[in-house]
């Protein structure tokens, strides 16, 4: 590496095409390039940002909540707020945060790891951030107006079919389904991204385990979101129509409800886990030092995860009355599923174990990570089983146990992941000393504040209670929560700082701070928006540390299919086997996602508040500007 | 990596074929996007039919539920086989397109048109002769017959939006040799909705008689 930081071979490169490439691939700037833009690196960090956003919300109303069930008997909260509160907590935490948050770094990685210059659709990807925010922007507008969903994240009926808090209940139910679109789009689009947009020579056997789970994550939305919108779409024509899916006067059946959710519902927690997984597996050989142990058995745990994932669904209702022989069907595949989580735990040690290991703030987070989600799995197998779900299930146990997965399985992997990537992202280096500050600051708070949950729920605590009496034996172990909660919150805060401080004044970054092992680290930090100057050759599993990966990126500088430099375009190669196939024109920025989303949007407040001819309207603007879109394909106007 | 073919340094000549839109070589992404939009829609379709089911057998009552009637089987076979027929003109209609003969392509996409109108139709002639009065919010019954039919029928008419988009652009030779694959991916959706049809035909139709 060069003093500068700039890699030689990409220098090289870069004297050669860059300044052709930096007017090919320039966007407008100011507001309209703003609000235009296709770049999926911006789209990248916008997902990041807007998630952060609304991770900060949410975090605002969990602390408000602890502060609540502080002391016993507490009168901070009345009952209302507190049912709106938690189900929001809940509900924007799962869909508004974490799984855009992890489709931020998707969309800002994936396509650096695979040696490719933009997404597959790169308008459908600006139209499914947008998609996201807006929606985001509904659902926390619900709040102030005391409308928000107040039946809890799961949404039961009968609870929720209640007549009484329609209004908030359809918050949830066109809120939901309006993010889907957005959620549904991206998974396509990361697919058909990882499937047909590799560089050349990336065969699906070389392709870095991140980009896998991205992959098996998008496939598992695609099946997944299908019965979570149609649930949605059940009881929004139930409240607002009048059908009777979950009516039993009239034929209707409750728990048809908890069958729908679940089946989305629990895939959705791999959803949520898998790029989590994906990102510790970056991590962890960068800073072993060597390539990761097992490798085809990673993916091969990463893609039986996807697919046992939907055969489990039905361990969340062990307490509705289901018959014995499906409850033991449940059970069984629950247990199973353990067995790939398994494996990826065993490769991250060994690889760990076989490596020279490098102690950085991502690499402390991956070992927190490690150990909070070994817990969370641990009381996982235990709700496995019947008999000790059937006690515990709706205690505080539950509470714990989920927050040991999603905060230690997701939040602290995506903490990592953000000191990892940040030098890529900004250009600049965080302070590690800050860093270590900030992980020790977030485990223990984590872990004072979840893990007394355990204790209090096996006491018998139940969840969602907005107060308890004293002398339950609960006190204390709330008590020990909200303190954590607190502390968590600092070290949040102080995270924030972190990052803040590093933009203002941390140090520039070189290309490759860490000696990585995957082709993100072969552009510049941060990427220019051509990410490659020359698409590369990949010639292994590790591109940066083959020795020959980097150097095709000299080798074809005068390459027209490489270095692509008169128009937007990227390379197409063969699924399996990443062989060149062509080069394709891409899309270039356009106002349209934007446009059709605002339409959407629209529509879906009108529906909400029953103005069905601005619905009509909304909906046919919508679609006349869709039709728009669709009309002006790249390489139809010549 | 021997086995990584490169095309030769391409030539100045040669650039305007290389960078056209369409080349037959692999699938392209529009294949795989057209692929999995289709693979969600079928998921929300066959969760629909599960549920369908699902309430059928969960109550305990008659099926259909005491006062309703079965389905009038007259309309709904003719929707049904008119969407099922048109799935061979519009096969035909991507060959010809492909093959750069605009007016037969024309003329076969026109009757995937029409019959996919003709679906629409008798659909709604089914909504009046089998159900006068609605039994929507009835009971369970209702509800399913009406949302499961109404889903699919919305489907056929955003198809057939899409559908004279396409007919538009073939008109207009934006489409055609150069660039026929709009049409395969047209296709690809209207197949989908065709065996779907049938699918819904023998559930909301023909399983209330067993």
């Amino acid at each position: 590496m060069s003093t500068s930081g700039v890699l030689p071979e990409r220098r090289i490169a870069e004297q050669t095409v860059g300044a052709v490439l930096d007017e090919t691939w320039e966007e407008e700037p100011g507001l309209k390039g703003w609000i235009t833009t296709v770049n999926h690196k911006r789209i990248g960090r916008r997902y990041l940002v807007t998630a952060g956003l609304f991770f900060t919300l949410s975090g605002i109303q969990a602390v408000v909540l602890r502060t609540q069930l502080i002391t016993p008997n507490n009168q901070f909260l009345d009952p209302e707020w507190y049912n709106q509160l938690f189900t929001l907590h809940g509900t924007t935490m799962i869909f508004w945060f974490v799984t855009p948050m992890l489709f931020g770094f998707g969309n800002f990685f994936l396509p650096l790891m695979i040696g490719t210059r933009d997404m597959a659709f790169p308008r459908m990807n600006a139209f499914s951030y947008w998609v996201f925010m807006m929606s985001g922007l509904l659902i926390f507008a619900s709040l102030p107006f005391q409308m928000a969903p107040n039946a809890g994240w799961f949404n039961y009926v009968p609870l929720s079919g209640d007549y009484q808090q329609q209004i908030n209940i359809e918050f949830y139910t066109l809120g939901v389904a309006f993010l889907g679109v957005s959620t549904t789009v991206g998974a396509i689009n990361f697919i058909v991204t990882a499937l047909k947009m590799r560089a050349p020579g990336m065969s699906l056997a070389r392709m870095p385990i991140y980009v896998w789970s991205v992959v098996a994550t998008s496939f598992m939305v695609v099946f997944a979101l299908p019965p979570l919108n149609l649930a949605n779409f059940m009881l929004f024509m139930d409240l607002r129509f009048g059908t009777k899916f979950f009516d039993p006067a009239a034929g209707g059946d409750v728990v048809l409800w908890q069958h729908l959710f679940w089946l989305f519902g629990h895939p959705d927690v791999y959803i949520i886990v898998l790029p989590a997984l994906g990102i510790i597996s970056s991590i962890i050989p960068t800073f072993s030092r060597r390539a990761i142990m097992a490798y085809p058995l990673i993916v091969f745990a990463t893609v039986g995860t996807a697919i046992i994932a939907f055969g489990v669904w039905a361990h969340h209702m062990y307490a509705v009355g289901l018959s014995n022989v499906s409850m033991t069907f449940f059970a069984a595949a629950t247990l199973t599923i353990t067995i790939p989580s398994g494996i990826q735990m065993v490769a991250w040690v060994g690889t760990m174990l076989a490596g020279r290991i490098v102690i950085t703030p991502a690499m402390l987070y991956a070992f927190g990570f490690i150990a909070a989600f070994m817990i969370g799995g641990v009381t996982g197998v235990m709700f496995g089983v019947v008999g000790f779900d059937q006690q515990v299930t709706d205690s505080y146990f539950v509470v714990a146990h989920f927050h040991y997965v999603l905060f230690g399985g997701a939040v602290l992997p995506i903490l990592a992941g953000l000191f990892y990537w940040w030098p890529k992202m900004t250009g600049r280096m965080t302070s590690p000393k800050a860093g270590y500050w900030s992980f020790g600051l977030v485990f223990f708070g984590f872990n004072l504040l979840f893990f007394p949950m355990h204790i209090s729920g096996l006491l018998g605590m139940p969840r969602r209670i907005y107060t308890y009496d004293d002398g339950l034996g609960w006190t204390v172990w709330n008590f020990a929560s909200t303190i954590g909660s607190y502390v968590l919150g600092v070290g949040l805060l102080l995270t924030l700082g972190i990052f803040a401080h590093s933009l203002l004044r941390g140090p520039r970054a070189p290309d490759d701070p860490w000696g990585s092992n995957t082709l993100e680290w072969a552009t510049g930090s941060p990427p220019k928006a051509y990410n490659f100057p020359v698409v590369p050759t990949v010639h292994s599993a590790n591109p940066m540390w083959d020795g020959q990966t980097l150097t095709t990126m000299e080798t074809y500088r005068h390459d027209e299919q490489r270095t692509m430099t008169e128009e937007h375009m990227s390379v197409r190669t063969s699924e399996l086997d990443g062989r060149f196939e062509m080069t394709m024109l891409m899309p270039e920025e356009s106002p349209l996602p934007f446009i059709v989303a605002l339409c959407i949007l629209a529509t879906v407040t009108s529906l909400l508040f029953s103005v069905y001819f601005l619905v009509g309207i909304f909906a046919a603007l919508g679609t006349a500007a869709l039709a728009y879109w669709l009309w002006h394909r790249p390489g139809v106007e010549e | 990596m021997t086995t990584m073919e490169r095309r030769p340094t391409p030539t100045t000549p040669e650039r305007t074929e290389r960078h056209a839109p369409e080349r037959p070589v692999g699938h392209t992404t529009g294949y795989w996007g057209m692929v999995l939009f289709i693979c969600t829609e079928a998921t929300t379709f066959a969760t629909f039919l599960a549920s369908y089911f699902y309430l059928r057998f969960a109550g305990s009552g008659p099926w259909p539920p005491t006062g309703d009637p079965l389905p009038e089987l007259f309309w709904s076979s003719l929707e049904t086989g008119a969407l099922l027929v048109s799935v061979v003109p519009m096969a035909v209609a991507v060959r010809t397109v492909a093959k750069g003969r605009r007016t037969g392509g024309l003329l076969m996409l026109a009757l995937v048109w029409a019959l996919g109108a003709a679906f629409v139709s008798f659909q709604i002639m089914d909504y009046l002769v089998s159900y006068p009065q609605s039994t929507l919010s009835s009971d369970a019954f209702g509800s399913l017959y009406y949302t499961i039919t109404g889903l699919h029928t919305a489907h056929v008419v955003v198809g057939l939006l899409m559908l004279i988009a396409v007919i538009a652009s073939t008109a207009l030779g934006r489409l055609g040799k150069r660039r026929p694959e709009p049409v395969a991916l047209m296709a690809m959706y209207w197949y989908f909705l065709a065996v779907l049809s049938l699918a819904i035909y023998v559930v909301v139709y023909i399983s209330p008689y067993a």
